[in-house]
Parts: C-alpha cells; structure tokens; sequence
C-alpha cells in the first residue's frame, strides 16, 4: 500500500519513510500542500496520506477540506500528524476532514498502529465499492433481461393477436349468412350470440394488436405543427359514423389557432379511444364535449361525458392495461385496453394523460397534454 | 360476370369466402398457393384476384411479383387480404398493381363492396 508524507521538513520526512518502509509500506514525499495535492490526483495515488498542519502554500487542514470536496470516488485516508495538540486543535482537524489526528513527538508504535487503522479502513472501503460496483452490474444485468422478456411478451401478444384473426374469419363471415337465412326466433338468437361472441374477440384482437403497435413506430412530425381543433374535427367526423345518428351530442370546442406537436394518425387514434369510452358510458342522448387550453409550454385537451362516471379510488387505475371499472360494465364489451392505447400515444409524444370525475353518475373529464408548437 | 379468384393458404379463409361468394352469385375459383394462382390465370382467369399476403412458398406479394413477370395482369385486379393492420414495407413498390386491402376478418359487407368495385372497374 501506497503511503504519502506531506512535511516541509525534510528530517520529518525521512524519519518518517523509514519507520513506514519498515513496515512494509510504499512511501512518497511532497514538501508542500500543493505538491501533495498533485500527487493525491494522479491515476495511481496513494491511498493514505500523513499530513502536517504547517506547511507553506497550503495548510494541512485546508488541504483536508480541498480532498473531502473533490469529486472522485474513492478519497485518500488522511492523519494529521502536528505539534499542535489543543483539544480544540484536534476538533478543527478532524472537522476540516482529516480521518485521524496524531500529535508530535508521536511514538513509532502508535503510529504504526493507527497507520494499520487507516490501512483496514481502507480496504474496506474498496471492498465496500467492488460490492456496489457488482450490485450495479447486477441491477443492468437484471434491467437488460427484464426488457428482453417485456419484449419478448410483446412480441408474443402481437403473434397471437395476428394469429387469431384468420381462424377468425370463418365465424365472422359464416355467422351473417346463417343468420341471413333463419327464420326460428330461438336459433336466430343462438346465432347472435354466437355473432357477438366473435365480433367482441375481433374487438378484443384489434385492441391487443393497437396497444402493442401504440408508441413503437417513430412519430411523424410535421415542421409548424398541427391545428388542433381540425384534428379533433377530423376524429370527430371519423368517430361519427361508428354511432346511431343522433344517440349523443358531440362537440368539438377547441379553440381556433391552437398549433399542437403531433402525428397526426396517433392522436386521431388517441382521441377516437376517447370518445369511443365516452360514448360507451354515457347515455342516449348524452353530451361529449372536446376542448383544449394552452398552457405555458403545452396544450392540455379534455373529453368530457356526462355520464356514468368515476368514483377517486378508480382513477389512478383506469389507464393500466385491461383494467375494468367493476364486473357490472362487463356488458359494455369495453376491453379495457383503449385507455392504456391513449396514455401509450400520449406519452410517446412527451405529454401526460389523466381523468377526473365528481363521482358515480356525474360524468367524467379525460385529458392529455401536447407538446405546443411554440415550446 | 362476377368471377373471382381466393388465393389463401388457410382452407378455413378459402373455403368461407367460396361459400359466401357462391351464394351471393359469384363465380368462385379457389386457389391455395400463389403457383396456383398463376396456373389458373395462364388458363386465362378473368376478374377480381382476392390474395392473402402472407403465406408459404410464394407470399401474395412474390406471387404479384411473378404475375407482373409472366405479364398476366390484363385481364384481373387483385385486391389484398391482410391480417396485419398495415399492409407493411415487403410490398414497396407494388401497391399500384393492388385495387384495394381488406383485413382479415371482414365483414360480408365489406367483402363484396370492394370486389363489386373492382368489378366495375374491370368491365364498366
């Protein structure tokens, strides 16, 4: 192990080398406080440093301070070895940072053992850091898996969804033309079900399949941005046609002018989900308003229904992955998946999205924020 | 004449659209690869060629690929069945020798409209 002796004297110095190599140690000198500070900075600096108070340039104390500040990782052990040995010295020293304090005349013996003090510290301390360096290496190990699986899940959600769509086919295509020709009001119900069985699947495939896409494809960015209120026009008109003509009023408030960051198919897509979810809990003839406000450095949108609404303690959940309000909106054949599809969407462009509701029955707000164009 | 040619490696797919086509009027030719799908039109079919994009040995796009090289394209347009939602990058470039994508599963409806279109377009 690597010892360095900081002293202006030169005596002190080489009394000093003599009992540390005989102890086994690697000695360096430095003369002064900015030398020993060099040297504590090159790559291989000694690990333990004994040093004076008095020296010309730097003192010991400030030189303790000017180590305990510095930013490397691993910092060297330090004992004070000084004539001054006030109590209050002794305070000052080990408050400026020094590990040890020693006074002069000093007895070989002690110094040898205190040296042996600082040399175990230390080897602790590296053992400490190798500990924390594997753990490190442990946590990325773990993280990489993690992220392969995660992939891996959705690679495998994205196969099977793909998958199930061609044996599919027949039921959604042979269903209709059975249907089309039975006149017994028993089979006919049978085969509705059976229809609406594989419609929901084909649902159920589409949304697994959107939410898998969702945020994986690079957005595409026009330079100026986008309008707003067009765009929430465009999916209004889109979402129109999927609803009985006149079941619920849809309106789009957004302000005139607002410029929003955003590719164009994904938030369309984002806010079709949420009039899709607005509609299906609200009733006939209900309202669903679109609005936006800008904000200093994004455009916050809002949905808003008034329908059935949400209680607090379901907010925080509602945007996770096939998490449903309570088993009695099962009928609704809402998946589940077209919240988590919007915050996927929303979050790939850098915004947040989030719902608020005064409580069962009294409607609920959806929003999500935009980067503006202007930010 | 309503003519139309399934050219889909999964006989549930072929077999339905055959079914369903046949009992709305059209004249079904069933084809399970796209080496048969060629074979019928060097016999000389004529219409609509509904194609899953993928399957083995010959993709729906390799099979229009050939098509375009055996210079058999006069007498058909080929609308694409697609499982995927985006008819994907493989195809780049072919998208002007296709009418039209429908994904899979489709309604009836659908179904029919594209091939009537493209119907009208082949013999206005």
């Amino acid at each position: 192990m690597k010892v360095l002796i900081t002293d202006d004297d030169l005596t002190t110095r080489l009394t000093l080398g003599l009992y540390l190599k005989k102890w086994g140690y690697q000695v360096l000198e430095a003369a002064s406080g900015p030398e020993a500070w060099e040297c504590l900075n090159r790559p291989d600096a000694p690990s333990l440093a004994i040093v004076d108070w008095v020296m010309p340039g730097l003192s010991g104390p400030q030189l303790c301070r000017q180590i305990k500040a510095s930013a490397s990782v691993i910092k060297p052990y330090i004992i004070l070895l000084t004539a001054r040995g006030e109590r209050r010295d002794i305070v000052q020293g080990l408050d400026s940072g020094a590990d040890d304090f020693m006074t002069k005349p000093y007895h070989p013996d002690e110094l040898r053992a205190r040296v042996s003090v600082g040399a175990r510290v230390i080897g602790l301390q590296g053992q400490l850091f190798d500990m924390n360096r594997q753990l490190e290496d442990r946590v990325r190990e773990r993280t990489r898996e993690v992220e392969r699986l995660l992939r891996h899940k959705e690679e495998l959600l994205q196969h099977l969804s793909h998958d199930l769509k061609t044996p599919l086919t027949p039921l959604v295509s042979l269903l209709p033309e059975l249907l089309r020709q039975e006149a017994d009001p028993d089979r006919r119900q049978m085969l509705e079900l059976m229809l609406d069985g594989a419609h929901n699947i084909r649902s159920m495939i589409t949304r697994v399949l959107e939410l898998c896409q969702a945020g994986s494809a690079p957005l595409r960015l026009n330079p100026g941005g986008e309008d707003l209120r067009a765009l929430a026009n465009s999916a209004l008109e889109a979402f129109r046609h999927a609803i009985p003509v006149g079941s619920r009023d849809l309106c789009n408030e957004v302000p005139a002018g607002l410029r929003v960051r955003a590719d164009v198919a994904s938030i369309r897509q984002a806010l079709k989900h949420l009039f899709d979810n607005a509609v299906k809990f609200t009733p006939d003839r209900g309202r669903i308003v679109v609005r936006a406000e800008t904000g200093p450095d994004a455009v916050t949108v809002a949905v808003q229904d008034d329908g059935l609404g949400l209680e607090p303690h379901e907010l925080p959940l509602i945007f996770e992955p096939f998490h449903k309000v309570d088993p009695s909106r099962h009928h609704l054949g809402a998946p589940g998946l077209g919240l988590s599809i919007v915050k996927t969407i929303v979050e790939q462009h850098g915004g947040r999205a989030w719902a608020t509701s005064p409580g069962l029955r009294c409607g609920a707000v959806f929003y999500f924020t935009l980067p503006s164009e202007s930010s | 004449m309503k003519n139309v040619m399934v050219v889909d490696d999964d006989p549930g797919v072929l077999n339905t659209i055959d079914l369903v086509l046949r009992r709305h009027g059209y004249t079904v030719v069933k084809a399970p690869n796209g080496h048969l799908c060629l074979e019928h039109l060097r016999q000389g079919f004529r219409g609509v060629v509904l194609m899953d994009i993928m399957m083995p040995g010959l993709t729906g796009w390799e099979t229009i690929r050939e098509i375009i090289a055996a210079n058999l394209l006069d007498n058909i347009l080929v609308c694409m069945l697609t499982a995927k939602a985006s008819p994907g990058t493989e195809g780049e470039g072919l998208e002007e020798f296709v009418f039209d994508y429908l994904p899979k599963p489709f309604d009836n409806v659908e179904l029919m409209s594209m091939l009537d279109n493209a119907i009208e377009c082949l013999e206005p």
